[in-house]
């Protein structure tokens, strides 16, 4: 159950931001902390690895974010630790592997 | 309160000191004792990946990392972590460690105890020492880098050492040498808090040094005016924040660099007074160049420059003159401050130091220098490739703290250092890497007089160039013998004929070096699994088993061990027995010996101890009348950097024609090695990409990340896919005249490459693109060009 917390560095206008900020909080695994100029402080919450990553990647794409940093991580009670590296390739680059 | 609520608690803190960190970086406290929460312990370190350095609070517990949190502390990162630094804990955690030394049977690797692995390392180099060559790495650390060094300069009295950095920053350093007389650059990260202007030259910071571009990003959005300018031969991440590109030919920065400083001459823009009391102007020599060159006249610059108006540039190089004209514009403005970055876009360049040297020239000529955010900064891909490899010297022709082989005196201050008889070092240059793999890929009757290579920490069987030649070829030769030390199953372990399991970051004590002269310390936190472990103590262990096979290189003028170390009572530690290696911090023992080595060239290290209290300090780092440890922000710049004299301003003290003038280098264009033709009508340019590290062998067992980016491709232009009739994510053959693959093709992927280019990341295993690319080198720096060659690509079962 991995538990994030992340920096997301707003773009654009700052008349625009509390739009951007609603947008990030829509998720209900999101939490939304304060806001530093363009800066504001989240949590996410999630129950897998996958998981995370993926609403990591949402939150990337959220329109009105320019750039996502992570500043926390917990993963104590991930199982889902990946060893090897496939062999297996899938003809189209970049996809999801599952 | 749940312990997740906890954990959420302490996820919501680090974030919000985040978002105010920018003002809130201040000194750490003066006794950094383990925080705890939770029953998780956290201490510092830095991040095992890139060279920015970021530092990370790891969390254990129960022996176990758990949790990692990005240093508010920090200067570097301020709290921030990108998607690599964020799971660097896992890296420890893939399934598939090497926990117990394997010897290759035939075509298995059967287990055997250290022992037996320690002798058999022992016994390959006895048997003669000129045919070993070590081959580590800037992933290294600097106590092991130190060891390599000593083991093979003052103890084997052989230069055959080398480290994967050659592979990256060479070039850079060969650049800063020619330029100021000494390496590293002047400036530091401060730089990209105070510049009004950053030039990229064939770098992509916002994929490669994520957390250093946030800091230019971050300026904009609180609504500060920068420049951001990309020069490079494809659109990157970068490219997408940048108000201008400059899309180049392969080499066109050279030329680029030289219409440049055409402009400034003719139109006058130079800083005038500061070329007259800084600056001298040097040429190659036209018959047996050498890295220094020869003195020119500023006349006769300026007549080498005259075929470079912004037309000649715009015919070489592709780059319209009107931007050529821009980039003059800039750099001629003083009230503006400029900074470069570059990082391997210039170095893997067949003339890698010409364009380093031409940066260089550029900001000296305008006199874009010596103020924050006035500096030509070159970036790092590891960690320590400044730290071990250039600081410590762990090159062929390189001693600690700036000395080369080639100088009797410093082989002379060296044997004093070290404590090793007179003479005991030899002063020849070894071999450079891509020799030294040539030499053990070729049979002995046709100059193959390197017969045992141990890789220590890198991955040689992906990365170096031209593999087929360069590294797969010695697999089928009589008497090569292969050894590795690692953490992973990868492409060179499985070609070993020893692998040795290596103990990972926080499973050790280390200290880094980071791009901007920042030396970085951490302690070890949790065991190693099975077997593994230090590399450090595995040099040692063979040093000592070379002792007991009589090798008299392994004992110091006094007859003692090449690696003695005393307890507190002054009894000798057998620290080459793994249960006696962590009874003293050997770490802090070998980092103080190095420390007399660093004042030489005024790269000068505190105590070990100032390290375990700060989040890294960037030398020279020099003791104040206080008992104080202070650090130097800014090179040659009076009132930073201690070693200027007063009233100088700026002081070049390392210069190479010993007046305080660093030199302008005049450098003509020059095409590269092998250029698309009828046959390969495309070019090939390799890299990397942000969520895998290198050649992945970390970040690929690490399953967040690999499915960010599951596998390599070859981004393709439109235009050029629609020609071949080749679908998106249609698996096709790229060849070259080296070898060939078959890989899915991008369009319109991440990057964007322009018509006639194709681009292939390295970080896959399974998908080995250096098959393919260019052995050739820079002259001076003997890097190899990884960005250009000549590919053709075909659909599968075409002819
Ligand atoms: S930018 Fe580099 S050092 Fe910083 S967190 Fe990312 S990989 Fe680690």
């Amino acid at each position: 159950m991995p538990v994030t917390g992340l920096v997301a560095h707003l773009r654009g206008d700052p008349s625009g931001w509390p739009e951007t900020i609603a947008r990030l909080g829509a998720d209900a695994r999101v939490t939304v902390g304060p806001r530093e100029g363009g800066r504001v402080a989240l949590v996410t919450e999630t129950t897998a690895a996958a998981e995370d990553a993926a609403l990591f990647a949402a939150l990337e794409a959220t329109e009105g974010v320019s750039q996502l940093f992570v500043v926390f991580h917990d993963f104590s009670d991930v199982p889902e630790i990946e060893g090897t590296v496939p062999r297996r390739l899938r003809g189209r680059p970049c996809s999801d592997e599952t | 309160m749940q312990r997740r609520d906890v954990i959420k608690g302490m996820a919501m803190a680090a974030a919000t000191a985040a978002i105010g960190a920018r003002d809130a970086v201040g000194q750490p406290p003066a006794r950094p004792a383990p925080r705890t929460a939770d029953g998780v312990a956290f201490q510092k370190a830095p991040c095992r990946f890139c060279g920015t350095g970021c530092h990370v609070q790891v969390g254990v517990e129960r022996g176990r990392v758990v949790s990692i949190q990005g240093d508010a502390m920090a200067e570097v990162n301020r709290g921030l972590l990108c998607v690599k630094g964020y799971h660097v804990g896992l890296a420890l955690y893939g399934t598939d460690r090497l926990t117990q030394p394997l010897l290759r049977r035939g075509d298995r690797h059967e287990p055997i105890s250290w022992d037996e692995a320690i002798d058999i390392v022992a016994r390959r180099i006895h048997r003669d020492p000129s045919r070993f060559g070590f081959y580590i790495s800037g992933q290294s650390t600097v106590p092991e880098g130190f060891a390599a060094s000593k083991l093979v300069k003052a103890g084997l009295g052989t230069n055959h050492l080398e480290a994967n950095a050659r592979l990256c920053m060479a070039s850079a350093v060969t650049g800063f040498l020619a330029t100021y007389g000494v390496d590293e650059p002047a400036g530091c990260y401060d730089d990209l808090d105070q510049c009004d202007v950053l030039i990229f030259w064939g770098n992509n910071p916002a994929e490669m040094h994520p957390i250093l571009f946030s800091r230019v990003i971050d300026r904009r959005a609180r609504g500060e005016q920068v420049v951001l300018i990309d020069i490079g031969t494809r659109r990157t991440r970068s490219t997408e924040h940048c108000q201008h590109y400059l899309e180049m030919r392969p080499h066109g920065d050279l030329a680029i660099a030289l219409g440049v400083a055409h402009l400034l001459v003719r139109e006058g823009t130079y800083h005038r007074e500061f070329v007259e009391a800084h600056c001298a102007f040097r040429a190659l020599q036209a018959e047996n160049p050498t890295l220094q060159g020869e003195a020119i006249d500023f006349e006769e610059y300026r007549r080498r420059l005259e075929p470079y108006t912004p037309e000649h540039v715009e015919a070489l190089s592709g780059v319209p003159a009107a931007q050529i004209r821009m980039l003059a514009e800039l750099f001629g403005n003083r009230d503006l401050r400029i900074t470069s970055l570059w990082c391997m876009g210039a170095n893997q360049h067949t003339r890698g130091t010409a364009v380093n040297t031409l940066i260089h020239g550029l900001h000296l000529l305008s006199g874009h220098f010596g103020r924050a955010g006035d500096a030509p900064t070159s970036l790092t891909g590891q960690p320590s490739a400044c730290g071990t490899v250039r600081e410590v010297g762990t090159l062929c022709h390189t001693l600690p703290g700036g000395r080369v082989v080639t100088n009797p005196a410093h082989r002379a201050d060296a044997e004093q250092l070290w404590n090793v008889p007179e003479g005991r070092i030899r002063g020849e240059i070894g071999y450079h890497t891509v020799e030294m793999f040539r030499r053990f890929n070729l049979p002995r009757s046709e100059g193959g007089d390197i017969d045992t290579i141990w890789v220590q920490v890198t991955n040689p069987g992906q990365t170096m160039p031209n593999q087929n030649e360069y590294f797969r070829r010695a697999r089928a030769l009589e008497d090569k013998f292969l050894i590795v030390s690692d953490v992973y199953p990868t492409e060179t372990t499985r070609a070993a004929d020893l692998i040795l399991p290596s103990a990972l970051w926080v499973e050790k004590n280390g200290v880094y070096g980071n791009s901007e002269r920042r030396t970085q310390q951490w302690f070890k936190m949790v065991d190693p699994p099975g077997e593994a472990r230090d590399d450090c103590w595995q040099t040692i262990a063979v040093a000592h088993r070379l002792l007991e096979l009589g090798h008299e290189g392994m004992r110091d003028r006094d007859g003692r061990f090449l690696f003695h170390t005393e307890d507190a009572q002054g009894r000798e530690v057998p620290i080459w027995q793994w249960s006696r290696y962590y009874d003293v911090n050997v770490d802090e023992r070998l980092f103080e010996e190095y420390r007399a080595f660093t004042r030489f060239k005024h790269k000068d290290i505190a105590p070990y101890q100032e390290y375990v209290r700060a989040r890294g300090l960037r030398w020279p780092v020099v003791e104040q009348p206080d008992g104080s440890w202070r650090e130097t922000r800014f090179r040659f710049v009076e009132g930073e950097d201690p070693y200027v004299e007063a009233g100088k301003g700026v002081q070049f003290y390392h210069s190479t024609t010993s007046d305080d003038r660093a030199q302008v280098f005049f450098h003509p264009y020059e095409p590269p090695p092998e250029v698309p033709d009828a046959e390969y009508p495309l070019w090939l340019c390799t890299g990397r990409v942000l969520e895998h590290w290198h050649s992945g062998s970390m970040t690929m067992r690490i399953a967040p990340l690999r499915r960010a980016m599951p596998q390599a491709y070859c981004e393709m232009h439109r235009a050029d896919a629609a020609r071949l009739g080749v679908a998106n994510g249609e698996t096709v053959i790229v060849e070259t005249r080296r070898g060939q693959m078959e890989i899915p093709i991008w369009i319109d992927g991440r990057g964007r490459p322009p018509e006639g280019t194709v681009f292939i990341p390295f970080f896959d295993e399974r998908l080995l693109v250096n098959a393919l690319t260019l052995h050739e080198y820079d002259p001076f720096s003997k890097q190899p060009d990884y960005k250009k060659c000549a590919a053709r690509v075909r659909r599968r079962g075409a002819a």
